[in-house]
């Protein structure tokens, strides 16, 4: 998935899996830029008694580069806090939760917002309200207006929420880990079968978000708001992360978990599928852990990807021409560690320097679309993937039609993508999103959506 | 007790989530620390340790040579855990928000023969 259990480590430590990262200009605040970022990925609905929730010990951060070294320019910074009103009961929630300050929500969690520029921190908000997961129309009725109590106004035009949301991503999971499966496709597959309509995974689980939306002013390195999509001031890096304590230990004495040490980061997340399709399973935890700059340690894995091997294996007499591609694949480089430069499409670039970074880059000087396009860049629309990533971007589509050659001819004019490339997709089909913050869906009821 | 050289190194992580946190007091040695860990536990040759109420610049005291002693029980509470990897005698203590290493073969020398002690506190 797009970084959904992507790891062996961090799939045993959701609170600290950074899921989902987006980035775009806000269509109804277009002076804005809207950063959400998931966490604690594929929550069955009905998850209780504990419910899902963030980590107190963990550090979620949202960094921006915007000087071109894949850098830390700018990094917002969120912590939280839980109380238990009623320690004596087992329950999660004592009676009907009506609004976020109810004695009856038995986890409350609060956070605050802090922002480090230039190695200098400011603390944003505090004392922020998470609203509690959807458990049901008893526990958690009106659940829409009571989340929507937890938005809240920043400081110099900003705004921010922090809870559960539905999750927004699709992909048919239980296709794509099947030996690289593609449903509709799955006929021309090695070992075939009828070809079938593909199944969001993801359409019934929900995800915890956090969503900032704050000015473009306060996101670009000298403060202005680019109009010129050539300037290279315009594209900023995104990248998100999660960070733990670097000693987490069970005190018997003190029947509890005790924590020590710095920060460790546990996962980050730019690209889409970057750790989870692109880094060798070796290496996949030290990915994580590690920083945006030095990703040219894991260029191999971009520019001779194994998926672009396995497809013309999967799918024999398929792929012919990626088959015979010999050549490292600039293509996806462009796309995913360094941005487009200047030239390869015309009158687009999000270019963010020589140095070679997962980063998600926003041209921010690309003003919103008036008929996003899904395939984003691909499908002739330069507000989305990869000019950031809105939630209705089909990046599925768009990373498998380019690794299977798809984007090649933009900086190799001698291949010819094989016809399939423009059409392979896992047919799977996206969850209708809200058109205005926080821009992801009210969340599954667990009594709606109870285990299977 | 003499001080054998220690070579420190702190690594601090920004932007620090803990900054608002109140600095941990100056002034523990590394007396204190072997005194702690005597009282603990360990694995053999990879150990992790905690000491309660221990939260001082344990290596900050050490390489400036400072011998004055604290009582652990007169420090502020709080976790520190040592780490030290096989075969090696570089000591990683962790505190706070702090990460501090020390390279100094007799304590590692001693916290492993702490830890090859059988399990029990004594």
């Amino acid at each position: 998935m797009s970084s959904h259990r992507e790891a062996p480590e961090v799939s045993k430590d959701p609170v600290a899996d950074s899921t989902d990262l987006y980035a775009f200009v806000t269509p109804d605040r277009p002076d804005t830029v809207t950063i959400i970022a998931n966490y604690v990925p594929l929550q069955d609905p009905a998850g209780g008694p504990n419910f899902f929730e963030f980590g107190d010990e963990v550090r979620y951060d949202i960094h921006i580069s915007n000087r071109g070294e894949a850098e830390a320019d700018i990094t917002y910074s969120f912590t939280f806090t839980t109380e238990v009103p009623n320690p004596d009961s087992f329950l999660y929630i004592t009676g009907p939760v009506t609004s976020l300050d109810s004695p009856s929500y038995n986890r409350p969690q609060r956070y605050s917002v802090s922002r480090t520029a230039r190695r200098r921190r400011r603390v944003l908000a505090e004392g922020l309200r998470v609203p509690p997961c959807n458990v049901g129309p008893r526990s958690t009725p009106d659940y829409a207006d009571l989340a929507a109590s937890a938005a809240y106004d920043l400081p110099g035009g900003g705004r921010v929420f922090a809870g559960q949301r539905a999750d927004a991503f699709w992909v048919d999971l239980g296709s794509v880990f099947d030996l690289g499966t593609l449903r509709p496709f799955q006929n021309l597959h090695l070992i075939p079968s009828a070809a079938m309509a593909g199944i969001n995974t993801l359409s019934k689980v929900n995800v915890h978000s956090i969503v900032l939306q704050v000015p473009i002013a306060d996101l670009t390195a000298d403060g202005r708001v680019p109009t010129d999509v050539m300037d290279l001031d315009s594209t900023i890096g995104i990248w998100t992360a999660a960070n733990r304590p670097r000693v987490r230990l069970w005190d018997s004495r003190r029947e509890r978990l005790v924590f020590s040490g710095p920060q460790q980061q546990a996962s980050r997340l730019g690209n889409p599928l970057f750790n989870e399709v692109l880094v060798p399973m070796s290496r996949k935890d030290a990915w994580n852990a590690s920083q945006p700059n030095g990703d040219s340690a894991y260029a191999a894995g971009v520019l001779r990807p194994e998926l672009a091997g396995l497809l013309p294996a999967l799918y024999p007499g398929v792929f012919p021409n990626l088959a015979a591609y010999t050549k490292d694949r600039a293509d996806l480089a462009a796309i995913l560690l360094t941005g487009i430069p200047e030239g390869v499409v015309p009158g687009f670039q999000n270019y963010t320097g020589p140095v070679q970074a997962d980063m998600l880059r926003l041209n921010v000087a690309v003003p919103p679309a008036t008929d996003p396009q899904p395939l984003g860049l691909v499908g002739g629309d330069p507000a989305g993937f990869p000019t950031g990533r809105r939630v209705g971007d089909d990046v599925v589509t768009v990373e498998l039609r380019a690794i299977a050659g798809a984007t090649l001819p933009l900086v190799d004019p001698t291949f010819t993508p094989d016809g399939a490339a423009s059409l392979v997709t896992d047919g799977s089909s996206p969850t209708a999103t809200p058109d205005e913050f926080p821009y992801l869906a009210t969340p599954y009821s667990g009594y709606d959506v109870p285990s299977a | 007790m003499s001080m054998p050289s220690s070579q420190e190194r702190t690594t601090t992580d920004l932007p620090s989530a803990d900054a608002d946190r109140p600095p941990a007091p100056p002034g523990a040695s590394r007396r204190v620390f072997l005194a702690g860990t005597g009282a603990i536990a360990l694995g053999a040759t990879a150990a992790a340790t905690t000491i309660d109420g221990l939260t001082a610049h344990v290596a900050r005291t050490a390489a400036s040579g400072g011998t004055e002693g604290v009582a652990v029980t007169q420090l502020e509470a709080g976790t520190l855990v040592a780490y030290i990897r096989p075969g090696e005698s570089e000591i990683t203590i962790m505190t706070g928000d702090r990460e501090v290493v020390i390279d100094d073969p007799a304590l590692a020398r001693a916290i492993a023969r702490a830890g090859t002690r059988q399990a029990g506190t004594r």
